[in-house]
């Protein structure tokens, strides 16, 4: 991914250096991860609307490192949902690198799951009966890659979180902070264009946790685009853009120095 | 890049890839709970192992029950007051049937134009002596000297009787193999030629031995002793029906031979156009026919054990399935996360889902063949392990995977992801 290693931090967060709320009209700098325009999830429950989300745009640059913060019921996990291609808007529109999504049937969001998205969860969501290697494979499995290809790949994306060495190892195996590097490397595998991770650190201690922010900070100055999803400061202030939602809208979005830099 | 037409690449490239994992995953979960497992089988076993059985122990009789029904010949026919009774109506009918006589057999033979040779014969079971042997309930056949012509034996010394020795009702007997054995035993054949054995009282002159056939399901058909027809009614009376076996001038004439021995005998019988024979004509292909009719009979029974319990094993792994899928909803989230179609979640659950019953095929299988094994070794039912059968039972097993498994599959492909990830807000 050239394109984005090619960005860098102060061109990243310049572009961000704008009002909360973007004008609609302005057309986006081109080259953006994510373009979202008047992203709205409304649920009907019998006679009550809930507008869960409601009129979200969001500007995400290649290679930012966004912490997408707010409260439970503020409507971040429904923002989380729609931006990793797990659930479709009901008004709105949403560009991920380059490729128009809010349209898409299942089937054609899990194939963008799959390219451009890697999930990283607060409870690890490991296949409990797989090898830190399978789990790590699972993504590539699904896109069709087989064999050595797919073996060296998965490997390799172990090595770059360091446990290359607990590939035969199954989760039951492996301490909370091990399982959450497997979770990232199977977040990794397939290159994507965003890692979304949600919650990462919600069941680690704090020195795990810390740890565990440091391989995200680490793959962040390699280039990646990560979007981290928390409630706790501690943990957003890895990130390099504040982004805070509260009653389904983006009440501020600003740029932030990372109050914990690399070790 | 077009987003929809690299999907489609993706999804089609990816259809199979959890195939060994999906059976992988089946195997491990079956192994993991062995009672479960076991339950969850067990239509599947009992289903498939009846088939094998069945299916083993009827074909392995077909071999043997023909050879009965062709061991007086398939080119011969046989007249009878009664022929085989299978109800309480035919055995009323049949009831007040007229003897068949030695009469009868002498004008078929003049009468008849298509017949080489009528036999007559008359069975009964009676005791056999020599010196201080006594053998009980040895068969003894009363024939004409047309035996000769229809003998299924053959002889392994000696001669058959001849005309004049049937003519003149003299006492000579033809000796089966293991009857003669155990009047005599020790002593070569040959040297029993010319004994004289006593059959109720009565000595009769050994002139023959017929040679060994061995034994169809345990019954020995070597224990008998065949003597001239009259000499058979000095010892036991006229008052028992004669048996005529027919032979018809070449075997081609079969049906045309029977034709006309019936219409010999409704002449003979005085009987009306629209009354019914008050015989029996009877071929080994009537013979056979019958047990075909059984035998279709039960298949049909065995069909429908089989398919009873292939719907109830299939509606057990269909719930089992449901369970699964309902256990693994995360694992099911986590998979769509990373990018499994429709399709794919489709295919992991439905192998597992045929693993599970092709299993169950497997086991039924082996305990199948096993229990025929067993009838074989501990029963004189014969029985031939037929590889059609085998490839039935695990096709229909799979079948039963498949139509039971479409459902618990489908609830797992359809779940979204963030339902499954315990996402909904």
């Amino acid at each position: 991914m050239s394109e984005v290693e090619a960005g860098n931090d102060p061109v990243a967060t310049e572009v961000v250096e704008q009002p909360p709320s973007p004008q609609p009209d302005v057309p986006a700098a081109t080259g953006n991860m994510i373009e979202a325009r008047g992203l709205k999830k409304i649920y009907r429950m019998a006679k009550v609307e809930v507008r869960a989300l409601d009129g979200v745009d969001l500007d995400v640059m290649p290679n930012e490192f966004l912490a997408i913060m707010g409260p439970s019921g503020s409507g971040k996990s429904t923002l989380m949902n729609l931006l990793g291609c797990l659930d479709t808007p009901t008004e709105g529109t949403y560009k991920l690198n380059g490729t128009e999504v809010s349209g898409l049937d299942d089937d054609e969001l899990a194939a963008v799951r799959n390219r451009e998205i890697g999930f990283v969860f607060q409870t690890f969501n490991l296949l409990a009966r797989a090898t830190s290697l399978h789990n790590v494979e699972l993504p590539l499995i699904y896109s069709g890659v087989g064999g050595r290809n797919r073996h060296q790949r998965a490997m390799a994306a172990l090595e770059k979180v360091g446990l290359a060495d607990r590939a035969d190892h199954r989760p039951n195996e492996l301490s909370g902070g091990e399982r959450q590097r497997v979770a990232v490397a199977r977040a990794l595998v397939n290159d994507p264009a965003i890692v979304l991770a949600d919650e990462p650190t919600g069941t680690l201690d704090s020195k795990t946790s810390h740890e565990i922010m440091q391989l995200l900070v680490g793959l962040h100055e390699n280039g990646q685009t990560i979007i981290l999803v928390t409630h706790e400061d501690d943990i957003s202030g890895y990130a390099h853009r504040g982004v805070k939602v509260l009653d389904g809208l983006i009440v501020s979005d600003e740029r932030q120095t990372p109050r914990f830099g690399k070790d | 890049m077009g987003a929809t037409g690299q999907s489609r690449k993706i999804q089609r490239a990816g259809r199979f890839v959890g195939l060994f994992e999906g059976v992988g995953i089946a195997l491990e979960a079956l192994w993991s709970n062995k009672l479960r497992s076991f339950l969850t089988v067990l239509g599947n076993i009992i289903a498939v192992s009846s088939i094998i059985l069945v299916v083993s122990i009827i074909q392995g009789l077909d071999a043997e029950v023909t050879d009965i029904f062709t061991s007086e010949g398939t080119d011969v026919f046989t007249l009878q007051r009664r022929g085989m009774i299978f109800s309480e109506e035919m055995d009323r009918a049949t009831r007040s049937n007229p003897r068949l006589t030695r009469a009868d057999a002498r004008a078929l033979r003049e009468e008849g134009e298509t017949f080489a040779a009528v036999v007559e014969g008359v069975d009964r079971r009676a005791n056999v002596e020599y010196r201080n042997i006594s053998l009980d309930n040895v068969g003894i056949n009363g024939r004409s000297y047309e035996y000769v012509l229809t003998d299924t034996f053959g002889l392994q010394a000696g001669r058959y009787f001849s005309i004049l020795e049937t003519r003149r009702n003299r006492s000579v007997a033809l000796i089966g193999a293991d009857t003669i054995e155990q009047l005599f035993p020790g002593l070569p054949v040959q040297s029993t030629l010319g004994k004289r054995v006593r059959i109720r009282g009565t000595h009769f002159t050994v002139i023959g031995v017929l040679a060994p056939k061995g034994s169809i399901l345990g019954f020995s058909q070597d224990e008998l002793i065949v003597v001239p027809v009259g000499a058979f009614q000095r010892l036991f009376g006229s008052r028992q029906s004669l048996g005529l076996t027919i032979k018809p001038r070449t075997p081609e004439l079969l049906d045309q031979a029977m034709d006309e021995a019936r219409l010999l005998m409704r002449i003979r019988h005085r009987l009306r156009p629209g009354d019914a024979d008050n015989f029996a004509i009877t071929s080994a292909d009537t013979f056979v026919d019958i047990y075909r009719q059984a035998t279709t009979g039960i298949y049909t029974i065995l069909i429908s054990v089989v398919a009873m319990a292939l719907v109830v094993g299939g509606i057990v792994i269909m719930n089992i399935m449901l369970m699964v899928v309902t256990e693994r909803t995360r694992e099911i989230g986590v998979r769509k996360a990373v990018g499994a179609t429709y399709r794919q979640i489709l295919w992991q659950f439905l192998v597992e889902a045929i693993t599970l019953s092709l299993v169950g095929g497997v086991m039924g299988l082996l305990l199948g063949y096993g229990a025929a094994t067993l009838v074989g070794m501990f029963s004189p039912l014969p029985y031939t392990l037929q590889l059609w059968s085998v490839w039935l039972a695990l096709g229909v097993v799979s079948v039963v995977g498949v139509v039971f498994g479409i459902y618990p599959a489908s609830r797992a492909a359809r779940l979204e992801p963030i339902t499954a990830l315990g996402y909904e807000s």
